[in-house]
């Protein structure tokens, strides 16, 4: 009830302003709860503390992540010498190659997880919504690249194409993006029935907008949240070929070298393997605290 | 163009759908719609009643050709739909527009009602410039009965009255000649149900409209409609003026019909004669031989059973698929 006139007339007034009275969006509504969910909003800072610290902390500090300190190999870590993570084997400060180490592995997974995104996205997106033989085909062929090693794949581009760090992350999302083909494929069959769809085709819309004015807008709830799981993924699996020696080379780094390297050492010298191994925690735990909190936000059940 | 002639004709469409059958079986047809033919004249409203699993949405978007029929012709001012390409279907689009049965389900979740009103113009009037598109929307949403206000405004915060009159104004927008309405009103509140038939009536005269009227409700039917065209199984049972038909339903199913509409005096509702008809709409499987009807039908006959009743004219616009709509009592 409006008792005031006062307020009846401010609230006329406001109406007839017309476009004061915005919208709210699905995001912006997912967003907020997003921001109500503890977990989330604490991990939020967490990844945003760890990425500003992976791109400006190495300009910070005295030590840069190739250059050895001669006057401390295998120096434990002491807030004395300025080396607060110690120094490795070769007298390089443990803090600048963690961070550095940081900085490549969020490179990996952004530009992985993009590749994957876009391709299986739009992949999805058209087998699903155009369907029936075209469906098969396209289906067919990202079986037949599940079964194929990825390992293999990832061998042969490095053949072909040379040892590039970039080409090894394209290569990374060039493999995820089936598990994401196949989770976009299966949401857009279910929205393809929906009337919606069913409205801009009889708008005469055509095939393409749709798929990218309306099938795509609809996926983004799934698509983040299959995304945020896909990060770790892919972080791990950029450390698993840099084990091999197929990854980042030295002196340039990622936080899986990094742990692999410290954990051939972990008896002696145990903050090789620690300070690495906590960043790499504390980076999966948030992604995956901000991808529950995304599904969530996204669930329509839960509006 | 000749004014006597019927803007929308559709002539002898069917449609089957295909579904397969047991592993190694096959596949079974259902014939949703057969021998389906009628005329719409401009300014017209035709109505297509029936039960659910009759086929009255599968027409609609037949005609539309939203879904492919299997035969026959569907004309628009003298064109050949079924002749177009995709592109030529597309621009086609622009003169025939749909509603649909579930208001906010039609509307795109991730769309604000600017955007989704602005969607057809986008399309056949690109030479628009943002400012003209914009003008044109709050337009015709002044047209349909919202507040230009709503246009930042997203589907999900409206009822389900005022999300039917979005979509509305989309269908409208672009100044289409045909508007199918597939059931539009049946997913609303009584209270709301008049105001959209009202408003649909009212813009039936603003815009020149022609309508295909889809729905199960008689008592709405009455109200908007021109003719009534009464389906059963996918086959047309009657065809009528809307005054002969309610006053003069010629063909059984239609007086069953007729007879199980609510009537709002409960007085008259006492005395009235029920027919109430057997068992349950055959599977269009399998549909019974001859007339599609007979197996509910009251009055049905050997004659029934061995040959298919054809819609026959009994007089100026009324047809009936029936031997014995003559003779029947």
């Amino acid at each position: 009830m409006i008792f005031s006139t006062e307020k009846r007339k401010a609230l006329a007034a406001a109406f007839e302003k017309g476009d004061a009275v915005a919208g709210r969006s699905l995001t912006a509504d997912a967003w907020r709860r997003l921001l109500r969910n503890r977990a989330a909003f604490v991990s939020l800072w967490v990844l945003g503390a760890l990425i500003l610290l992976a791109l400006f902390g190495p300009f910070i500090l005295p030590y840069d992540h190739e250059t050895p300190d001669w006057a401390a190999f295998r120096a434990p870590p002491s807030i004395e010498s300025g080396h607060y993570f110690g120094t490795d084997q070769n007298g390089r400060d443990v803090l600048a190659r963690t961070l550095f180490g940081t900085r490549i592995s969020l490179l990996v997974a952004v530009i992985a997880t993009a590749v994957s995104v876009i391709i299986g996205v739009l992949y999805g997106a058209t087998a699903g919504y155009i369907g029936g033989r075209l469906d098969a085909v396209m289906m067919r062929f990202v079986d037949i690249m599940y079964a194929l090693p990825y390992i293999l794949f990832v061998i042969l581009l490095m053949v072909i194409f040379g040892r590039n760090v970039i080409l090894l992350f394209i290569g990374i999302g060039a493999v995820e993006w089936l598990t994401m083909a196949r989770i976009v494929r299966g949401q857009t069959l279910s929205l393809r029935e929906r009337e919606f769809i069913e409205a801009a085709r009889a708008a005469g819309q055509t095939t393409a907008r749709i798929i990218t004015r309306h099938i795509t807008p609809n996926l983004i709830g799934p698509v983040i949240i299959y995304a945020t799981l896909t990060v770790p993924e892919i972080i791990i699996t950029e450390s698993f070929l840099s084990y091999l020696g197929f990854g980042v080379q030295e002196p340039l780094t990622s936080l899986g070298t990094l742990i692999s390297e410290g954990a051939d050492v972990m008896e002696v010298m145990p903050w090789l393997l620690f300070f690495p191994a906590l960043f790499l925690v504390l980076f999966l735990l948030s992604l995956s605290f901000i991808g529950d909190g995304l599904r969530d936000a996204f669930d329509p059940k839960d509006r | 163009m000749k004014k006597d002639k019927a803007l929308l004709e559709v002539s002898n469409l069917s449609k089957e759908f295909f579904i397969p059958g047991s592993l190694f079986g096959g596949m079974q047809t259902i014939s949703a719609l057969s021998d389906v033919s009628f005329n719409v004249d401009r300014g017209k409203t035709l109505a297509i009643v029936g039960e659910s699993g009759s086929g009255k949405s599968t027409l609609g978007r037949c005609i539309l050709r939203l879904l492919e029929p299997s035969g026959g012709d569907v004309r628009l001012a003298q064109k050949n739909l079924g002749a177009l390409d995709s592109e030529a279907l597309r621009m086609q689009r622009r003169e025939m527009q749909i509603i649909f049965q579930d208001p906010i389900a039609s509307l795109d979740p991730r769309m604000t009602v600017g955007q989704i009103i602005a969607e057809p113009l986008t399309i056949f009037e690109k030479q628009l410039s943002k400012a003209e598109r914009s003008e044109k929307v709050r337009a015709i949403m002044t047209t349909v009965g919202l507040t230009p206000e709503m246009f930042n405004r997203y589907p999900h915060e409206f009822s389900g009255g005022q999300a039917q009159r979005i979509g509305i104004a989309r269908a409208l927008v672009s100044r289409p000649d045909l508007l199918v309405c597939d059931e539009p009103v049946s997913a609303l509140d009584v209270s709301i149900q008049a105001q959209i038939i009202n408003l649909l009536i009212g813009l039936k005269q603003q815009f020149a409209l022609t309508m295909l009227f889809i729905s199960h409700d008689l008592s709405v039917v009455r109200h908007i409609a021109d003719h009534v065209l009464v389906l059963y199984l996918g086959r047309v049972m009657e065809i009528a003026p809307k005054g002969q038909l309610f006053t003069n339903p010629m063909h059984p199913y239609t007086r069953a019909l007729l007879s199980a509409a609510p009537v709002p005096n409960p007085k008259l509702a006492r005395e009235r004669e029920r027919i109430k008809l057997k068992g349950d709409v055959p599977s269009p499987l399998n549909p019974p031989s001859g007339c599609v009807f007979r197996t509910r039908c009251p009055f049905s006959r050997h004659e029934c059973a061995a040959t298919r009743p054809q819609l026959r004219p009994l007089d100026g616009e009324h047809s009936v698929a029936c031997h014995f709509a003559e003779s029947l009592e």
